[in-house]
């Protein structure tokens, strides 16, 4: 099994962190309190990092199906193991056409979604059948120049002329109601998602730097998505922050430097082809390989090119269109708490627990 | 109503998923009363 380091894993958080969060204006309920909500939300976020990286240094170098049996035994392991499987394809699906939909909006208008959809996933599935590592090696070249786009746009729009700062004031104007109803969902998307990364950590050649790469990549990424809303808010105001399909794509269509820094939209598409293409495809992965274990299996090949070939199909089944997957993702996103917040907890309680009472039981064997 | 049901009605996945969720948070909580009195009668 080919291993991947840790800066490797260090881009592949990032770029799953930056991917679809930065385009978007997170917590923008909150209107021009968002940004309280971004920190908010990160503190949780951190607490649930400590937990997905607390259950591998139990168990080092053993996949996530086999820390399940070991936990849980086989008869209550496989269901939840295909329980995971279900949330990360239910994760992929909302990625894979969001993406998609918002290509076809911005990039290829007159095609139909579903070849847009198939030639994304022909992509996804042609790298995840070269393996892991080759996923991990791509995301390295690709990182410096999705945070190059990234912050050349938050400076294009703070020297654009329309960059207001005033626009963030007055910070709690309207208490922290709305601050807190917004916590939740921010929580659920993106920070919950990095569960994902179970499934991976067996694929970290160091061990011991998971949890620091970790941190450290999760911490850039939060202060990259703090500035995106800043920038966000601060040009196009909390009112149409809420109110645009992509916030960050209005704001590049808003830069005009001495007419000559214009047009920026293809940053945009950029930006947003790279952070939906890793984020769908380790999510992706992720099913994947709960599927391959589920069956006793090594190889995950034939579960990404069965599922990936069905996974457009499912998809446009699915949703009835852009507005209807958004829908369904804020509404749903809290209801998955379930899944990516109390079960980890839960099973990192039940590991501990566990490793006290045999470790009680070595103590009393005197013999 | 506490639990909107109108998106599990409108996706059924979301529904599979939540109700798997609510099950083995069930399940687990079980069985660590379960391992916690081992542990605590040990």
């Amino acid at each position: 099994m080919k291993r991947i380091s840790n800066i490797q894993l260090f881009s592949l958080i990032m770029a799953f962190e930056i991917g679809s969060t930065t385009l978007f204006a997170l917590g923008i309920g909150a209107k021009r309190d968002a940004w309280i909500v971004i920190l908010m939300a990160f503190i949780v976020g951190l607490f649930l990092l400590w937990v997905y990286t607390q259950i591998p240094k139990y168990y080092p170098n053993r996949n996530f199906a086999e820390i399940l049996n070991d936990t849980l035994g086989p008869i209550i392991a496989k269901p939840l193991l295909l329980l995971f499987g279900l949330y990360f394809l239910n994760q992929a699906s909302h990625n894979f056409y969001e993406f998609g939909s918002l290509i076809s909006m911005t990039a290829l208008p007159k095609a139909p979604l579903i070849v847009i959809l198939y030639l994304f996933v022909l992509v996804i599935i042609h790298i995840l059948l070269l393996g892991f590592e080759v996923l991990s090696r791509t995301v390295e070249i690709f990182l410096p120049y999705l945070l190059l786009f990234l912050l050349a746009t938050f400076l294009f729009m703070i020297f654009s002329g329309t960059f207001e700062i005033s626009n963030l004031r007055p910070v709690l104007g309207e208490g922290w109601k709305p601050i807190l109803s917004e916590v939740p969902r921010v929580i659920g998307f993106p920070y919950g998602e990095m569960i994902v990364f179970l499934m991976f950590w067996h694929y970290i050649r160091d061990q011991k730097y998971i949890r620091k790469a970790a941190f450290l990549a999760l911490g850039i990424s939060t202060l990259l998505l703090f500035l995106s809303l800043i920038v966000i808010i601060s040009v196009l105001g909390p009112e149409l922050a809420a109110n645009t399909e992509i916030p960050l794509l209005e704001t590049l269509l808003s830069i005009n430097i001495a007419n000559i820094i214009t047009n920026l939209d293809s940053i945009g598409v950029f930006i947003m082809f790279i952070g939906g293409f890793y984020k769908t495809a380790l999510h992706f992965l992720g099913f994947s390989l709960a599927i391959t274990w589920l069956f006793n299996s090594k190889n995950p090949k034939w579960a990404i090119s069965i599922f990936g070939l069905l996974l457009p199909i499912f998809s446009v089944v699915r949703f009835d269109g852009f507005e209807d997957q958004r829908w369904k993702g804020i509404e749903g996103g809290t209801y998955v708490m379930l899944v990516y917040s109390f079960l980890p907890v839960l099973l990192l309680l039940i590991i501990f627990i566990k490793s006290k009472n045999s470790t009680g039981k070595e103590n009393n064997n005197v013999y | 109503m506490f639990i909107d049901l109108t998106v599990f009605k409108a996706d059924p996945f979301l529904s599979l998923i939540t109700i798997g969720g609510g099950i083995y948070v069930i399940i687990l909580l079980l069985i660590i009363v379960y391992q916690s009195i081992k542990l605590f009668f040990r």
